[in-house]
């Protein structure tokens, strides 16, 4: 009965088109650059092959970027999902109240990173910013801290913010996936005697494993792309604590004006998204049988 | 379901194409196909540019879009038959990934404009040296109508690369008078006295001096005046490779920068402000603090019109760094290196050279300098049309006075990479993690291993 | 007794969430409402073009909505009811288009608008924006229709519709939850993006949304809270839509419940 459906290639054909045009000569285009050392507004460029990586590899800079990435990656997408899972699910009735909830936490993922960036700095602000003082006038002094100055905790803030500023999306595939599911297992508060946080864990949850996939994907991908935010709330400091790829790459591009070594980094980004990628594919399938 | 589903996507598509395609035809006045009617790079001919209407297009991030719409007015006036294009960034960051792209792309603008001696070293290979030009214009003695330290500035291998910025150095700490003047602070000369009025100030719940540590440039304006201090002239030596970075003097620098951190001199949570706006709100609106290290554009305070009440109902002082090592003399102030170029790839040189002497010696100089308050390059002086509150014009001469008192020295690094090495060790001693002699050290390693 | 006590602590645990998340919302609008109070809407308004703005953004967002929509569908359907050679390797290479940052591929793109001719117009951003954001929805698409069962294709083509006929009829109409998403997703995309919308966009009448902040950072340098009371008014479009997708979706989810 399944056999091979060439037709599905007519399915498949518009978007393939887009890629190939936008993104997979761009793609080809950044792999060459990567070769050359070039300041990005010179007319001539020199090659000097795979030095840029060499270097790259050698540097503490991007490994401490890389270190960086990987704390708050799997902090980020998993407290996004569990907590706009919990959300959603605690969400589920249509209740009017819910829907004046589910648009406060969602108003975060409309603003830009302008915005998020000072409203942050000032909360933030070691003196003179919301939490401190709050925290000083309950006499909670020492837990004033420098929350972006730090290095020892502003890649945490980091998290904090940005986990802020994306629960809503997370929450809300969540509603949607949710409503595709069969109404008994959402309303049941008893199923063969289970609680009810027993149905939430061992059912509900269960069932939107694809869901889980394609937040996570998408998710550990926006990490390693996310720049914005943390190039306006700390540039990449202090001392590198919050370096990411990301800004790793725009210093090369922009500071110190190596267009060369920044494809080289994109280059890199690129390779590792897509070995997460394969990895998540291979587990997803594996546990679908 | 799926009927209507298809039915209004197709109706939202057919409406959303007739109104793309309408609004395709608003643009310019010939809704032709033809790939002359462009305006972002003018293509008629390029020899004379009198008669024929011709487009120039000027990108930059300065100066203010006021200013730079007033200019393009006045121009209108003398030559109607030239339409300027102004792409105006909010940042030089962006500035640079607008016209990266451009040149990349093929699509560069008429005129550009640097800022420091590293943005001009990278953008040379684009920029069309003006000495002809300014020849043709103003005939062979033109070097003497500027001020010949600004045209050492803008130049490289012996060409001038383009019209001299106004003159507004770096490497001054600014003061708010009134709140000195509260709790009994004299402008301190020494460092002991800034120590001591810093103490003081904290003791009322205020901070000492501002410095905007999240922004590299003011750390290293910062820090080349203490350099300047402690090893008169050697940095720029350094740079050149003549001597190594690791001089003992050097290195005394780099532990005075860690003292001045350890003796709480800046604020506190320095490295989680901008210079622009984070401490210039500080300074200026909030008043959190007493002193700002920043240069002489900080003079633009008096032409804000958004915190006016602030500025006017308050005293406020230009000083420059007091004496830190303690051999009587201050360090010198920074000239900024900065220019108005003319692109390589442009295609109307002649009316774009014609454009920049406007904008930056004649009409386009006078508005500027009213909103700017600096100094022109040029040796003609230029009278502002704006009256200046007794304030203003009393750190305006300051300003002045300090200039000519000692001789303004380089500002900036060539060098990017030396540069963004100096702000990592800068603020790795800042948080105490690493020592002078190390900083200087790696420093020294990335100055080698520049070409 | 037990049960209702639980109801209480999830109301409140929920309630205490929302408020943390309200914070800093609370903080947006009172820097909005600074200096001038609500002189700064109204200078917002004034100052900047915002009419023509709003209008060359909404229609690059809905030509980009809709053309990701047309392209994501059948994208999403075969990559997960059909089978056919290289499913799983072209659709890792399309993700890989989600890998891709931006500014990496500005250069490229700008040669290709070039090209094209399309400068100032708004195909410079419908096409690029549908590349960029075409994949993040086939994502959700493919993930949402996995879980949609296979069973009720074979029921389709057991009673004589072709594969097509089952896709239009059977799977599209259960996407509508997953489609509001991308939907939203792709407003958000193209609405808050800058980079292109700077570099395309040369023209004072055919720029976007997302440039006017820099207006105000270049005429008002201080101007915070004028900045950021036009960043509110900027966002409002989208709050709108999203309140307007959650009615929606009480349709939805009692549709579902009808359809098992």
């Amino acid at each position: 009965m399944r056999t091979r459906q060439y037709s599905a290639y007519l399915y498949i054909a518009p978007i393939m088109a887009f890629f190939l045009v936008f993104l997979l000569y761009p793609l080809l285009y950044t792999f060459r650059i990567s070769l050359f050392e070039w300041n990005g507004i010179d007319k001539t460029m020199n090659y000097i092959g795979l030095a840029n990586y060499r270097v790259m590899f050698n540097d503490p800079v991007f490994w401490q970027s890389m270190r960086n990435f990987v704390t708050f990656a799997v902090l980020v997408v998993g407290i996004q999902m569990i907590l706009g899972f919990l959300l959603a699910y605690s969400m589920r009735r249509p209740l009017k109240i819910f829907t004046a909830y589910k648009t406060i936490i969602f108003v975060p993922v409309i603003l830009t990173p302008i915005v998020v960036s000072y409203v942050f700095t000032n909360l933030l602000a070691y003196n003179g910013g919301l939490l401190n003082e709050s925290l000083r006038t309950i006499g909670l002094d020492f837990l004033a801290a420098k929350w972006l100055g730090d290095p020892r905790i502003a890649l945490f803030s980091i998290v904090a913010i940005t986990v802020w500023a994306g629960t809503g999306f997370s929450m809300s595939v969540y509603v949607s996936s949710m409503t595709s599911l069969p109404n008994e297992v959402l309303e049941a508060s008893r199923i063969d005697g289970a609680s009810r946080r027993q149905t939430m864990v061992k059912v509900v949850w269960p069932m939107l494993r694809d869901t889980h996939f394609s937040l996570t994907i998408i998710g550990a991908i926006s990490a390693l792309k996310i720049f914005d935010i943390i190039y306006l709330l700390t540039r990449g400091g202090p001392v590198h604590a919050t370096e990411m790829p990301s800004t790793y790459m725009f210093n090369s591009a922009f500071v110190t004006y190596e267009q060369g070594y920044a494809s080289a980094v994109a280059g890199v980004m690129i390779l590792f998204a897509m070995t997460i990628t394969i990895f998540q594919l291979r587990l997803s399938r594996g546990s679908a049988n | 379901m799926a009927k209507w589903k298809v039915t209004s996507a197709a109706l939202i598509g057919m409406i959303a194409l007739t109104a793309c395609s309408n609004s395709n035809n608003d643009n310019g006045t010939n809704p032709s196909s033809s790939p002359m009617a462009k305006e972002t790079a003018s293509s008629s001919s390029s020899t004379s540019a009198e008669a024929k209407p011709v487009t120039i297009v000027y990108e930059s991030w300065t100066p203010y879009k006021e200013d730079m719409d007033k200019i393009v007015a006045e121009y209108k006036t003398v030559h109607p038959e030239v339409t300027v294009d102004i792409r105006l960034h909010a940042n030089f960051s962006e500035y640079l990934t607008a016209v990266k792209t451009a040149f990349a792309s093929g699509d560069a603008p008429d005129l550009l404009a640097f800022d420091s001696p590293t943005s001009l070293a990278n953008l040379k290979d684009q920029i069309e040296p003006i000495d002809e030009y300014a020849a043709k214009a103003w005939g062979d003695g033109w070097k003497d109508k500027f001020i010949h330290s600004t045209l050492a500035d803008v130049s490289l291998d012996g060409k001038t690369m383009g019209i001299p910025m106004h003159i507004s150095p770096g490497g001054l700490i600014w003061y708010n008078k009134t709140m000195l003047d509260e709790y009994g602070i004299v402008e301190p000369k020494t460092y002991d006295e800034l120590k001591k009025a810093s103490d003081t100030l904290r003791q009322h719940g205020k901070q000492p001096l501002l410095l905007g540590a999240k922004d590299s440039w003011i750390v290293i304006d910062t820090f080349q005046t203490i350099l300047n201090d402690f090893a008169p002239g050697k940095q720029y030596d350094a740079y050149a490779k003549k001597i190594p970075f690791t001089d003992p003097d050097v290195v005394k620098a780099f532990d005075f920068w860690k003292k001045m951190f350890a003796d709480k001199v800046f604020q506190d949570d320095a490295f989680s402000m901008t210079e622009y706006m984070d401490v210039y709100n500080a300074f200026i609106d909030t008043q959190a603090g007493a002193f700002e290290s920043n240069g002489a554009w900080n003079l633009d305070i008096y032409a804000n019109a958004d915190l006016k009440a602030k500025v006017d109902a308050t005293e406020w002082g230009v000083m420059p760094f007091p004496d830190l090592n303690g051999d009587g003399k201050a360090p010198p102030t920074l000239s900024t290196v900065g220019g108005y170029a003319l692109s390589k790839s442009g295609k109307n040189k002649e009316a774009a050279f014609e454009f920049l002497k406007f904008m930056t010696t004649e009409k386009g100089l006078q508005i500027m300098m009213d909103h700017f308050l600096a100094t022109p390059p040029t040796k003609d002086p230029v009278e502002l049309t704006v009256a200046l509150s007794p304030n203003a014009k009393a750190n305006r001469d300051r300003i002045g006075e300090i200039v000519s008192q000692t001789a303004p020295v380089h500002r900036g690094i060539g060098n990017a990479k030396v540069a963004e090495k100096m702000y990592e060790v800068l603020s790795k001693v800042a948080y105490g993690k690493m020592n002078g002699a190390d900083a200087a050290a790696e420093v020294q390693k990335t100055i080698d291993s520049a070409r | 007794m037990l049960i209702r006590r639980i109801e209480w602590f999830r109301h409140l645990v929920l309630l205490a969430i929302v408020c943390a998340f309200c914070i800093p919302l609370y903080e947006l609008l009172k820097t909005s409402f600074e200096r001038h109070g609500i002189h700064n809407y109204y200078d917002a308004l004034t100052r900047i073009d915002l009419g023509r703005n709003l209008l060359n953004s909404t229609v690059v967002t809905v030509c980009t909505i809709v053309l990701v929509l047309l392209v994501t569908m059948p994208a999403a359907f075969a990559f997960s009811k059909m089978r056919f050679p290289l499913r799983n390797a072209l659709f890792l290479m399309i993700l890989l288009a989600l890998m891709i940052p931006g500014i990496a591929i500005a250069v490229p793109v700008v040669q290709i608008v070039r090209s094209f001719d399309w400068f100032n117009k708004y195909w410079a951003l419908v096409f690029p924006y549908t590349a960029i954001l075409a994949p993040f929805g086939l994502v959700l698409a493919k993930g949402f229709m996995d879980q949609l069962p296979k069973e009720m294709q074979e029921a389709g083509l057991v009673d004589g519709c072709s594969v097509f006929q089952s896709f239009l009829r059977i799977y599209l109409p259960l996407t509508q939850p997953i489609a509001m998403i991308v939907t939203i997703f792709t407003f958000l995309g193209s609405w808050n993006e800058f980079l292109f919308a700077m570099i395309f966009m040369r023209k004072e009448k055919m720029q976007m949304v997302t440039t006017i902040p820099i207006k105000f950072q270049v005429d008002f340098v201080t101007n915070m809270p004028g900045l950021f009371a036009a960043l509110v008014i900027i966002q409002l479009p989208l709050i709108v839509l999203y309140v307007l997708f959650q009615k929606h979706f009480k349709e939805g989810l009692t549709a579902g419940a009808v359809k098992s």
